[in-house]
């Protein structure tokens, strides 16, 4: 009879108390965390209720300002981990607290499979005929930087195996597509112990930029004028990085990253405009307190930034780029000025390599995309 | 609403709980039918006046029913019969009609226009109910229920309106009219919810995402192992997140102090396919036999009635899941298995084969017969199955073998979960050593938690049984 009252009292209290705490928490209409507005506490109307749409909105609401939102997270990263599956939410958890991505929404001819880890190889011919067509077409000397996904970079710190897709596509590259093995040379490097990729983030390091960097460079036939590490000063501006796989993958006790910035001398001569606004410079800092992140670089994600040197004239080369060129561009703007265009822009389709290089008046073009970025959208298959 | 939402545990429930034992007793019908509106009407408002329309169109046709019953038993047969009608006109409309016209379209000199119907929650449970109490009052077995509100809180009562189990109205009728709670009855409804709650969300959701991972991986590299994983994966998922819902409803159910039938009784450890309908989603299989296939003759009046009997029980059944072929055949694999078992092999010779053979033997055409259920893409459905038997596939490949490995802690619990093991278990340690009864609030306290934790991380999927 006891334990029953026990039962009973303790369901109660549960129940009332986080009921009575969502409306005592503070709530936030933005998570930092996951960057994305959150849903707030809806308006009543009559249309709304009627429409269902407001029952819809109380359930975000509740699931997005539920009190101790982020332990539950990690409650439940923990739980999965602790179950043997050594994932959650599709990131794995590898060795020395590396995490990657293993599940993607991979393109298929109808629509996506969303949440899968199987390679779909017509998908990947379609990718390989985007190229090999964008390539033919050319005017100006062109380079594919498929930037590996931390799965295939990190290979070694998990048990999962791992396919590289960036292998298959260059067998079905003809002749005329010059692309770098990125994926291979940051492997190479990440096995040498060099933090190339971040643990808790899609993303390259610094480093990894760097190495893209060298990379592009000699596939245009500029070794030579590669700027070696050591002309560089790194300045560490955050150690509590926690990335897309950090806030995704729930698991709270992974050491959060550093990011570096690598400044060099001239950095104040080169002017940076997003979408045609100043950006200030290579970096833009968060307001006082916000956590440091990888928009970081090139002030996030716009549909086009240039970077110019004041009063230089450098030949132009046009990159067609997702996030990785953000940290990449401060290098190659030491010899080039960059024009770089978003081709995950919802605005503008630039997926016409030739013709819009053509207008940008371009003396070459990198194009900078993730091989996951590649899997999960139809962008490369529509290259021209 | 969901019982496996945030909203539901911690506003909706609280609420509810606090005005009922609030309120005066004689409220307290009232009360549950107010919220079990606006838990249905959560999602789809304009559905609610359909319910509404249904029940009080029952409620009213019940008087001359119960007037005419004794002393005018062909009028209180018409009465009945209009009940009945306006009760399965909506059902029909809403549920079959798109169906039937799409498939009287493809006849020639056929065009019948399709609407394009969205299905309004849980009508076939609620239908049913309505049902039952129409039949029952006719019958005797039901005495009338002249309480607006108790009537429309025995269809609408939210623990119960959408998936089930579906309650006979005489087996409640006492409840509606008189009922108490101790806190005995809480505590155990307590316990059966947070089981409940477990079994569904830590249970059969991530269940759930490796039948979907495995079916998914089918559409781009298929294996015979993929198309086994992503079978079984699929049949634990669904009894888990049914008998987990179910458990859940009685649980609530016995909260406000309602006794609601059991639903599941361990169907994957059945010795045939007639065993397992005896243990499967009972509350459907007793509705059926006891107002279709008893009235139409049951099983006297010779093999060959006994099969037509059957046959209607199978076609209805598989139709009441889904207006779809696939539905239909599923319902057709059923009655394919039962007339083997009753008809062909023969109850007495059955029962001669080693149990375990039998029970192996049963999980394979239960299981098979889910690929069915779980796909309304009829070519998918005939891949899959070419797929299981190595047609046009690989044996299996090496991620396979990773998803099957890192899935194993997870699927082993639910293999042991389905069976009376874990229950009889605790018993045992309960009848042992005394003091584990204390472990019990600790263990409903941990469920509540661990699903509180996956439900934030929106790690749940879309409760399955809502469209039937």
């Amino acid at each position: 009879m006891r334990s029953e009252r026990i039962t009973a009292i303790l369901f109660c209290a549960f129940l009332l108390c986080f009921a009575l705490l969502f409306f005592l928490f503070p709530q936030s209409s933005f998570s930092l965390s996951e960057k994305r507005a959150l849903q707030t506490k809806p308006s009543v109307s009559v249309s709304s209720v009627l429409s269902g749409r407001f029952g819809k909105e109380v359930d975000d609401w509740y699931a997005d300002q539920f009190p101790f939102r982020e332990m539950f997270v990690g409650l439940k990263g923990a739980a999965e981990i602790l179950e043997g599956k050594g994932e959650n939410n599709g990131i794995l958890l590898g060795r020395a607290g590396q995490l990657a991505r293993v599940r993607f929404d991979m393109m298929k001819e109808k629509g996506i499979v969303p949440d899968a880890d199987r390679l779909n190889k017509e998908h990947l011919r379609a990718i390989a005929e985007g190229v090999n067509r964008a390539a033919a077409n050319a005017r100006v000397p062109t380079v594919f930087l498929f930037t590996g996904r931390s799965i295939d970079v990190a290979a070694s710190s998990f048990g999962y195996p791992s396919v590289d897709p960036s292998a298959l596509l260059r067998e079905m590259f003809v002749a005329d597509v010059v692309s770098p093995n990125i994926s291979a040379v940051l492997r190479e490097r990440y096995e040498a112990g060099e933090a190339v990729v971040y643990r808790t983030d899609h993303h390259w390091t610094t480093l990894g930029a760097y190495y893209g960097y060298c990379e592009a460079m000699r596939s245009f036939g500029m070794e030579r004028e590669i700027i070696p590490i050591s002309a560089f000063t790194p300045v560490t501006v955050t150690e509590r990085f926690r990335g897309t796989f950090g806030a995704a993958g729930g698991m709270k006790w992974v050491k959060p990253d550093k990011i570096d910035v690598w400044t060099f001398p001239d950095d104040g001569d080169y002017t940076v405009f997003a979408d045609g606004k100043p950006a200030g410079g290579f970096y833009t800092f968060p307001p006082e307190g916000d956590p440091i992140g990888y928009e970081l670089f090139l002030d996030g994600t716009h549909d086009v930034v240039t970077v110019e040197k004041t009063g230089e004239k450098r030949p132009r080369m046009v990159i067609f780029k997702d996030s990785f060129a953000n940290s990449l561009a401060p290098f190659l703007a030491r010899h080039f000025d960059l024009v770089l265009l978003n081709l995950s822009s919802a605005r503008k389709d630039y997926t016409d390599l030739t013709a819009t290089a053509e207008a940008y008046n371009a003396d070459c073009v990198l194009v900078v995309y993730t091989v996951s970025n590649l899997l999960t959208s139809d962008t490369a298959a529509r290259f021209r | 609403m969901i019982f496996s939402s945030l909203v539901f545990l911690y506003a909706f429930l609280p609420a509810v709980l606090l005005v009922y034992f609030l309120c005066p007793k004689r409220w307290r019908n009232g009360v549950l039918l107010i919220f079990s509106l606006l838990f249905y009407g959560w999602g789809e408002p304009k559905f609610i006046l359909l319910m509404i329309g249904s029940f009080t169109a029952a409620y009213a046709l019940g008087f001359p029913i119960a007037k005419y019953r004794l002393e005018k038993p062909a009028a209180a047969k018409r009465w009945m019969f209009l009940s009945l009608a306006i009760s399965l006109s909506s059902l029909f409309f809403f549920k079959y009609y798109d169906f039937g016209a799409r498939t009287l379209s493809r006849l020639p000199f056929w065009n019948i226009p399709v609407f394009g119907l969205s299905l309004p929650v849980g009508i076939s449970f609620y239908t049913f109910q309505i049902m039952s109490y129409t039949i029952d009052l006719w019958r005797g077995d039901a005495s009338l229920q002249r309480n607006y509100a108790a009537f429309g809180t025995y269809v609408s009562l939210f623990p119960q309106l959408i998936a089930g189990p579906i309650v006979r109205y005489r087996e409640v009728d006492g409840q509606l009219r008189e009922r108490s709670v101790t806190v005995s009855d809480f505590s155990q409804g307590v316990e059966r919810f947070c089981a409940g709650l477990a079994k569904k969300v830590l249970l059969g959701d991530p269940l759930a995402s490796g039948w979907i991972y495995f079916r998914d991986a089918l559409t781009l590299s298929p294996s015979a192992l993929g198309a086994w994983a992503s079978v079984i994966f699929y049949s634990l998922h669904l009894y888990f997140d049914f008998s987990g819902y179910s458990d859940m409803a009685i649980g609530l159910g016995r909260m406000f102090g309602f006794r609601f039938p059991e639903n599941f009784n361990y169907p994957y450890t059945a010795g045939s396919v007639t065993d397992f309908w005896r243990r499967w989603h009972i509350t459907l299989s007793t509705w059926f036999r006891e107002y279709v296939y008893i009235p139409l003759g049951g099983n006297r009046a010779g093999k060959g009635k006994q099969f037509r009997n059957l046959a209607v029980v199978w076609l209805l059944t598989g139709l009441w899941h889904g207006a779809d072929w696939n539905f239909l055949l599923w319902g057709m694999w059923f009655l394919l298995l039962l007339s083997v078992e009753r008809f062909v092999i023969g109850v007495e010779r059955l029962e001669r084969v080693p149990l375990p053979l039998r029970r192996a033997v049963t999980l394979l055409v239960v299981f098979l017969g889910f690929l069915l259920f779980s796909e309304t893409d009829l070519p998918t459905v005939g891949r899959t199955f070419g797929y299981l038997v190595g047609v046009d596939c690989r044996f299996s490949d090496v991620l396979d073998l990773y998803r099957l490995r890192v899935l194993l802690p997870l699927l082993a619990v639910a293999a042991v979960g389905c069976t009376p093991l874990p229950k009889r278990l605790l018993t045992r340690l309960s009848e042992r050593c005394g003091g584990l009864t204390r472990v019990r609030p600790v263990l409903c306290a941990l469920s509540l938690l661990f699903a509180t934790a996956y439900l934030a991380d929106k790690a749940f999927t879309p409760f399955e049984y809502f469209h039937f």
